[in-house]
């Protein structure tokens, strides 16, 4: 009888509730917060569910020495966690990215990359505020990647700049670029007039097959020779898009861009979730960081949008820019180009901006990753 | 350099030589703005060697609507060759003029003025179509819906009329310019 008293004894103190903190606890609320916010409010649905799934997994009280928890070495969590650890799993997403991303409205409007180029000032804004605020560069700069809007990027380099801060960086990242229709639709508005807003652009020519072929090797070679430090991201991604573009290998651009980056979606949000931890998540520098996320968006937004006023000054009249696509350099493909046309119609019904604002939007994705590449160059 | 002792320095040394983070901050600006220039570069010169002819540009007059505010809508009256209606004050979207002379195989704006081609604004798949041969139509109604990015478009008709002909059916994917319907 006393050695079943005392297996059972042994057995409590195995569980979960033996082990439990009010920080286990509050974390899970948390993960359970960020699951409704991706199923109820459909906020970047494929990131935060599986993010808010991890962090309950990662935040149930585990007996240490059981061998499950994320950061005990050869356990399921931690063998899968090195795809983030290490940082290959970003890179496979952005393969994949690659492989279904449509880069002709780039190339058959070359000047709309700058507005990619000035869209990543959201970064720089964000690192010299963090630094004001006290965190060191290395984790100034992996907060100031959230103003990329660009997942995998900002998940690569927090990865390897502050690994730390990354659950907080990701789940802020997937956050405002749910709401990127809330965040840029005000600023975009204030920050054009209405006959801008009005602006038509001429129609973009056609791009030939080998345009689109040779598109993402040039791009590739002269990005990574100016910034080698983002050969993962660089290469990934334009190796992808050559797949798609190549036509002959079909297959394996609709693998990439269908099982593939499914797969590694599952388990980078799955892990960053389970990696984050309360005693970094719970404290006054998160909130912190999501002021910081939510500056670096509107930054990168106004710098998009007042770059292409700028640019206006150089154009020929007939030949302007509508600012209203500024805000698509602001990497949530397709989301912030889709703002672009909900407010290009609300000026003018008859002025679909969508096709325009693609371009600005895909090369803020190439942006995104050059500025990685180059913070990470600097302070890795 | 000054470059090159900032990539030997760890972050924390770093601290120390750019506390503000200013230098780092306008190396790297110009680094993106330099490298994306570059692509500009290339692309464009890409372009003028292997790329085809561009699209009409837009004539400035037709750019930039006299502003007919009625009111109810505030929308933009735009005045264009054969067209001179306004958007149905229930703010409809309607279809661009412009994209009549859409497709670059339609070489003379006169298809505007033959009026009543409905054409696509967008490159995306067709998600419904609301009307057949031969069905009477009003300024603003629905014709089909379009959908592109996983937005839904309306596609409205800018004419009263009947329509004569639909070239669409459900599942289709379009470019931008293809015909929809066309209404007399």
């Amino acid at each position: 009888m006393e050695n079943i008293i005392d297996s059972l004894q042994q057995f409590w103190q195995f569980t979960g509730f033996a082990n439990c903190t009010w920080q286990h606890l509050l974390m899970i609320v948390i993960g359970i917060v960020f699951v409704t916010l991706g199923i109820v409010k459909k906020w970047e649905p494929m990131l935060l569910v599986p993010i808010g799934f991890g962090i309950i997994i990662g935040n149930i009280p585990v007996f240490t020495g059981l061998q499950v928890s994320i950061y005990e070495e050869n356990s399921v969590l931690n063998i899968l966690y090195q795809g983030v650890r290490q940082g290959w799993y970003p890179p496979l997403i952005f393969l994949g990215i690659g492989a279904m991303t449509d880069f002709s409205a780039l190339i058959s409007q070359p000047r709309l990359i700058l507005i990619g180029a000035a869209a990543q000032l959201g970064i720089f804004g964000a690192y010299l505020l963090s630094l004001q605020m006290g965190f060191l560069p290395n984790e100034a700069g992996a907060i100031g990647i959230i103003g990329g809007a660009d997942g995998p990027t900002a998940i690569f380099l927090s990865s390897k700049l502050a690994p730390e801060l990354m659950g907080a960086i990701a789940v802020c990242a997937y956050s405002y670029m749910a709401l990127v229709p809330v965040i840029q639709k005000p600023i975009m508005k204030l920050l054009t007039t209405k006959k801008e807003r009005l602006i038509r652009m001429n129609k973009p020519r056609e791009v030939s097959q080998r345009e689109k072929i040779i598109f993402p090797i040039i791009g590739f070679i002269c990005t990574a020779f100016i910034v080698p430090s983002g050969l993962p991201l660089l290469g990934m991604l334009f190796f992808g898009n050559l797949l798609k573009e190549s036509g002959v290998t079909k297959r394996l651009a609709n693998t990439a861009a269908g099982p593939m980056i499914d797969v590694v979606t599952m388990l980078i949000g799955l892990t960053v979730g389970a990696s984050t931890q309360a005693d970094v998540f719970i404290s006054p520098r998160s909130i912190l960081i999501f002021l910081l996320g939510l500056i670096s968006f509107v930054i990168a937004t106004a710098a998009g949008v007042l770059f292409v006023k700028f640019m206006n000054l150089f154009c020929k009249e007939g030949n302007k820019i509508n600012p209203l696509i500024g805000n698509a350099g602001v990497s949530a493909v397709p989301d912030s180009a889709r703002v672009s046309e909900m407010v290009g119609l609300e000026a003018d019904p008859s002025n679909h901006l969508l096709m325009h604002a693609m371009a600005p939007n895909v090369a803020g994705v190439i942006g995104s990753a050059v500025a990685a590449g180059i913070l990470l160059g600097f302070l890795g | 350099m000054m470059t090159f002792h900032l990539l030997t320095t760890g972050a924390d040394k770093m601290a120390a030589t750019d506390p503000n983070g200013l230098t780092l901050t306008t190396v790297c600006i110009l680094v993106v703005f330099g490298c994306l220039l570059i692509l500009y570069g290339v692309y464009s010169l890409l372009g003028a060697i292997l790329g085809r002819q561009k699209a009409d540009t837009v004539k400035p007059q037709e750019n930039i609507a006299e502003k007919k505010d009625d009111g109810t809508s505030g929308v933009i009256t735009i005045r264009t060759a054969g067209w001179s209606g306004n958007a149905q004050s229930t703010g409809a979207t309607a279809l661009s003029a412009d994209a009549g002379t859409g497709s670059e195989t339609k070489d003379s704006t006169e298809s505007t003025r033959k009026g009543g081609t409905v054409t696509s604004p967008l490159p995306g798949m067709i998600i419904e179509v609301a009307v057949h041969a031969g069905d009477h139509v009003q300024r603003g109604q629905r014709i089909a819906v379009l959908e592109a990015m996983k937005m839904e478009n309306d596609i409205l008709s800018e004419f009263d009329g009947t329509v004569t002909a639909v070239y669409v059916t459900k599942g289709n994917t379009l470019k931008e310019g293809d015909r929809i319907a066309s209404i007399e």
